[in-house]
């Protein structure tokens, strides 16, 4: 199921919906622009371009080797029109400023990978849905920061949770555009149609369509 | 028009005197002759039916009653009674002289001393409230975060509200109460910096039992009786356990009849490598103190 809608807040003031995401056999992954980035819907999507031509993307050792590739890659294309490191870090800062959420799907678990800000949706063997909450604070750590000269995540790398299969049913992964979902901000019980045996995307759909004004920023969600 | 007077009120008035000189009086809607009025005076069948309705305040035991009744009336006249009550008082000697049994018992009912009876409420006003039930974990792992998460959580519910905390290591200590009524002491976080035995899954067990116990009727004080209409269990620590009586599956079962209430939930993890532990419970929204890369 995937999920992928303008929050109202960012249709109110005229911004692009700056998620996006990939889905491919047994690995999804979302990527959530970061707001205050001018540009951000362009560095989601030109990295998802560039990452589904690897080789060996659906390799789970070399997830962050692979993030790496791509990243650098870009950066080396656009270094040659930003003679500057300050004209570089603005691109970047206005460009490439992103949460990376990745879920692997094995035989025995599901790994998720997580860089920023962002929600991981178990459902237990009981059918019970949690919503977990990756919050970094108010400067939360994006990838591209460690192009960047003076910036505090430098050093910081992808975290990664594992959830058996024999514990939990599904787990997915979305942007914190969800958060009213989690906080149960409006009556519609959304927890039923994630359990329920029947696709529902197109509820799920008409969920966050008919309670858009709740979600004011971009919401992308896939389980 | 004549005016209309019961017998026993005609008897017991003090227009008595004047009743004798009317020709007759009118009682529910049949003429009697004024006359049976006098007690001097022989009373004919009709007078004796109604005579018949009063008490028979004559006997030796009413008497030594009623006397004592005239006694304690007189004695709270005199203290409660104004002298403007007392122009106006209809008790005079000679009516006293008269019919001592019957001026005592109407007069002591109506010169009772009203202001000093308390009146209380019959029906308390049914007053709507939320429980929140905090589950503590007191363990050494917890010593750098407790205060914080406890203060963050205790913050967050109304003054006016119910608290529930539930402390747990190895024994679990439970305290309910309204939350602007928990002394300082009781709020503040108390780990045990020695013990690392945690009963995770007996105080879901508790936790179950207190919205048991509060969903079903009211809780009363002087004023009001409180409705538990709404309830939230907030959880803080590990999401694990090492002591308890009852196992995994008994305490998944335990908190499952929680969800199923519809109850809201949440887990305060004090690193994030314990969330997946409050997932597996289905805590609703679970978060971390601590996340660090």
């Amino acid at each position: 199921m995937e999920i992928n809608k303008q929050g109202h807040g960012h249709y109110v003031d005229g911004i692009n919906n700056q998620d996006f995401f990939y889905k491919e056999e047994n690995f999804k992954m979302v990527l959530d622009g970061c707001s205050d980035a001018t540009y951000a819907e362009i560095g989601t999507r030109l990295f998802v371009q560039l990452f589904k031509l690897l080789e060996d993307r659906l390799n789970i050792d070399k997830f962050e080797d692979n993030v790496k590739q791509v990243f650098d890659e870009l950066l080396d294309k656009f270094s040659f029109w930003y003679k500057s490191q300050e004209e570089l870090e603005e691109f970047i800062m206005d460009n490439l400023l992103f949460t990376i959420i990745g879920c692997f799907e094995t035989e025995e678990e599901y790994i998720v990978k997580i860089f920023g800000d962002c929600y991981i949706v178990t459902v237990n063997q009981n059918d019970r849905v949690s919503y977990i909450k990756c919050y970094y604070g108010k400067l939360p750590p994006y990838y591209a920061y460690k192009y960047c000269v003076d910036t505090p995540f430098k050093e910081s790398n992808f975290k990664t949770f594992k959830f058996s299969k024999k514990e939990f049913k599904k787990v997915g992964i979305a942007s914190d555009g969800i958060a009213p979902l989690a906080r149960c901000d409006f009556k519609t019980n959304f927890d039923s149609l994630l359990v329920s045996k029947i696709p529902a995307d197109y509820s799920m759909e008409g969920v966050i369509l008919s309670n858009r004004s709740f979600f004011d920023d971009d919401v992308t969600f896939l389980i | 028009m004549k005016e209309k007077k019961s017998i026993l009120s005609s008897l017991f008035s003090r227009d008595r005197e004047v009743l004798k000189n009317d020709s007759e009086i009118y009682v529910t809607h049949e003429k009697i002759p004024a006359s049976i009025v006098k007690p001097e005076e022989e009373k004919d069948s009709k007078t004796v039916q109604r005579t018949q309705i009063k008490p028979d305040l004559n006997t030796a035991e009413n008497d030594e009653y009623y006397k004592n009744l005239v006694k304690e009336a007189t004695k709270s006249d005199d203290k409660v009674a104004s002298n403007d009550d007392k122009k106006t008082n209809p008790v005079t000697d000679d009516n006293k002289k008269m019919f001592p049994n019957v001026w005592s018992n109407e007069r002591f009912k109506e010169k009772r001393d009203y202001t000093s009876v308390k009146v209380t409420p019959v029906i308390k006003p049914v007053v709507n409230k939320k429980l929140t039930i905090l589950l503590v974990e007191e363990t050494s792992e917890m010593l750098p975060y407790a205060a914080r998460l406890l203060n963050k959580n205790v913050e967050v519910v109304n003054k006016d509200d119910f608290l529930c905390i539930i402390r747990y290591s190895e024994n679990i200590e439970t305290v309910v109460k309204i939350k602007d009524k928990f002394n300082e002491v009781e709020l503040e976080a108390n780990v045990d910096t020695t013990n690392d035995k945690k009963s995770f899954y007996d105080a879901l067990k508790k936790a179950y039992e207190i919205v048991m116990q509060y969903s079903i009727g009211t809780i009363e004080d002087s004023i009001n009786r409180y409705r538990v209409c709404d309830f939230e269990v907030v959880g803080m620590g590990t999401a694990s356990d090492n002591s308890s009586k009852i196992t995994f599956e008994e305490a998944i079962k335990e908190f499952d009849k929680i969800l199923n209430k519809g109850i809201k939930t949440r887990y305060f993890c004090i690193d994030d490598v314990y969330m997946k532990n409050a997932a597996l419970f289905g805590f609703r929204t679970i978060g971390s103190m601590t996340f660090e890369f």
